[in-house]
């Protein structure tokens, strides 16, 4: 059998094929084989290319969709590289130009890299030093405290020796002189005991469950206030995760103030607490005196008292452990009053996430 | 009636000590040292001091002295055989815990504070004299 085409022209030109000789029908034959090995080839080489040319349209393709994808990426590397620096003018003076190509944007990048990685670190060493002269500071007070307490003893010690010794021949001008003298070795006593206080008020904190309820039933117990004055918690209050000790600080601080300065025949005070999703907000109410508009913010600086000295022994310390408290803690606080009504000291304190509570364990 | 030793470097506070003795009619002999190699030297007879006999039964001791502080004579007291036995009273004005601890764990029988107010340490003295009756000390 051979190919139809060919078998045609021999048709055509030789007769009927059982009267070629067979010499002729074998060279026909040859011919035959090499007409359909072209054929093969030519089918071969014909799927090649076809198949080629589709390998080149899909790359083709897909280079275009890359080029579209680095398009956009260049755009955001340009967004993200002007956010980035967007105080620095070079950078601007840079992108002016549209043609940027990626390996500039990339060293830009690996410069502004580097430049945050070095801010970064600068910025962790100026903690580290603030850290550091915080722990410093308290540290001092807590020495200076405890050194200006011995010659502070010796005075008062010298001066009831001195009392006693002379009590036969003293007038009555000299025995007032000496009350006087030991009254004020008492009040610097209050002072240094007030900043030990202010001054462990920073110290390390140990976080645990304060049921809040309860610390101020026991600071009331504790504070043993007189007859006339009645003090009300409102139920429910949270318990918390936090430093117990300076919890109790807090309290004991903003609750014997309001009895202290309480001036009403019969005195009432009020504690209770608002809970939101993250934090809490506390008050403390009282029928007080209260404080005009003008101190309401002093009243919470260190030694700022409203009243003289001699009046009431108040050393001004206690507030501003109770501000600093609150503000280390992540609160506010403030107090709303009007002279003669009353006042009310309100302050806002973080519910610790079970995270950071244990980040901080 | 026992000996007592006082360690304290304040003469002020040493003042204060045996007046509070007076004012609580405590009349043990008082002996008085101004720090731990003192106190020591008193104690052992040694460095040319007579020693104190009979060895006293209480020391009142003060931290923050000079040459050898309140914690060091501690140590020596209770690594030698013939002294670990005496009760020891901290009287300091030191109220860090770490100083507080440090004395317990050398046993001793009280930590006080001394307040600023000397009528509080005469009280203070009081209660101390009344448990000092209390306790019976090895003779």
């Amino acid at each position: 059998m051979f190919n139809k085409l060919l078998e045609k022209q021999f048709g055509k030109y030789l007769g009927e094929q059982k009267n070629i000789s067979p010499g002729l029908l074998a060279f026909l034959e040859a011919v035959n084989d090499s007409y359909t090995h072209f054929e093969k080839d030519r089918n071969i080489l014909k799927r090649t290319m076809e198949l080629h040319a589709s390998e080149l349209t899909e790359a083709n393709y897909r280079l275009r969709e890359e080029s579209e994808e680095n398009k956009l990426v260049f755009k955001k590397l340009r967004e993200s590289l002007l956010t980035l620096r967007e105080e620095e003018t070079d950078t601007k003076e840079i992108f002016k130009h549209d043609d940027l190509n990626l390996l500039s944007i990339a060293e830009l990048l690996k410069k502004e890299s580097e430049r945050r990685k070095d801010a970064e670190w600068k910025l962790l060493e100026n903690i580290r030093q603030l850290e550091k002269i915080n722990k410093e500071l308290d540290q001092f007070t807590y020495i200076v405290s405890h050194d200006l307490k011995a010659p502070l003893r010796a005075i008062s010690s010298l001066a009831t020796f001195l009392e006693e010794d002379l009590a036969q021949i003293m007038n009555e001008e000299a025995k007032e002189n000496f009350g006087l003298l030991k009254n004020r070795v008492a009040r610097m006593e209050n002072f240094i005991n007030g900043l030990l206080e202010y001054s462990r008020a920073a110290k390390s904190v140990n976080t645990e469950m304060v049921d809040t309820e309860q610390l101020i039933s026991e600071i009331i117990d504790l504070l043993n206030a007189p007859e006339h004055i009645k003090i009300k918690v409102i139920e429910n209050l949270p318990v918390l995760k936090t430093d117990k000790i300076r919890m109790e600080q807090l309290f004991s601080n903003l609750i014997s103030n309001a009895i202290r300065y309480n001036d009403k025949e019969e005195g009432i005070i009020e504690i209770g607490c608002t809970e939101f999703e993250d934090w809490c907000q506390f008050y403390i109410r009282d029928n007080g005196p209260g404080i005009e508009k003008q101190f309401q913010e002093k009243i919470f600086e260190l030694f700022q008292t409203l009243q003289t000295k001699d009046k009431n022994e108040s050393t001004g310390i206690g507030l501003a452990i109770v501000k600093k408290i609150v503000e280390e803690a992540g609160g506010k606080i403030w107090v709303e009053s009007e002279k003669n009504k009353g006042s009310r000291f309100v302050f806002t304190y973080p519910k610790l996430k079970s995270i950071e509570f244990i980040k901080t364990h | 009636m026992y000996n007592i030793m006082l360690v304290d470097d304040d003469q002020v506070d040493v003042m204060n000590v045996q007046r509070a003795f007076k004012k609580n009619n405590i009349t043990n002999p008082l002996h008085v040292a101004t720090n731990g190699i003192e106190a020591l030297d008193l104690l052992r007879g040694t460095e040319g001091r007579e020693k104190i006999l009979p060895l006293p039964r209480i020391i009142l001791l003060d931290i923050n002295m000079p040459k050898m502080n309140g914690i060091e004579f501690l140590r020596e007291l209770r690594a030698d055989p013939e002294l670990h036995s005496i009760s020891v009273f901290m009287m300091t004005t030191s109220n860090d815990d770490k100083d507080k601890l440090d004395a317990y764990n050398l046993n001793v029988a009280g930590y006080i504070v001394k307040p600023v107010s000397f009528d509080k340490f005469v009280s203070a003295v009081s209660v101390l004299n009344s448990y000092w009756k209390l306790c019976e000390l090895p003779s």
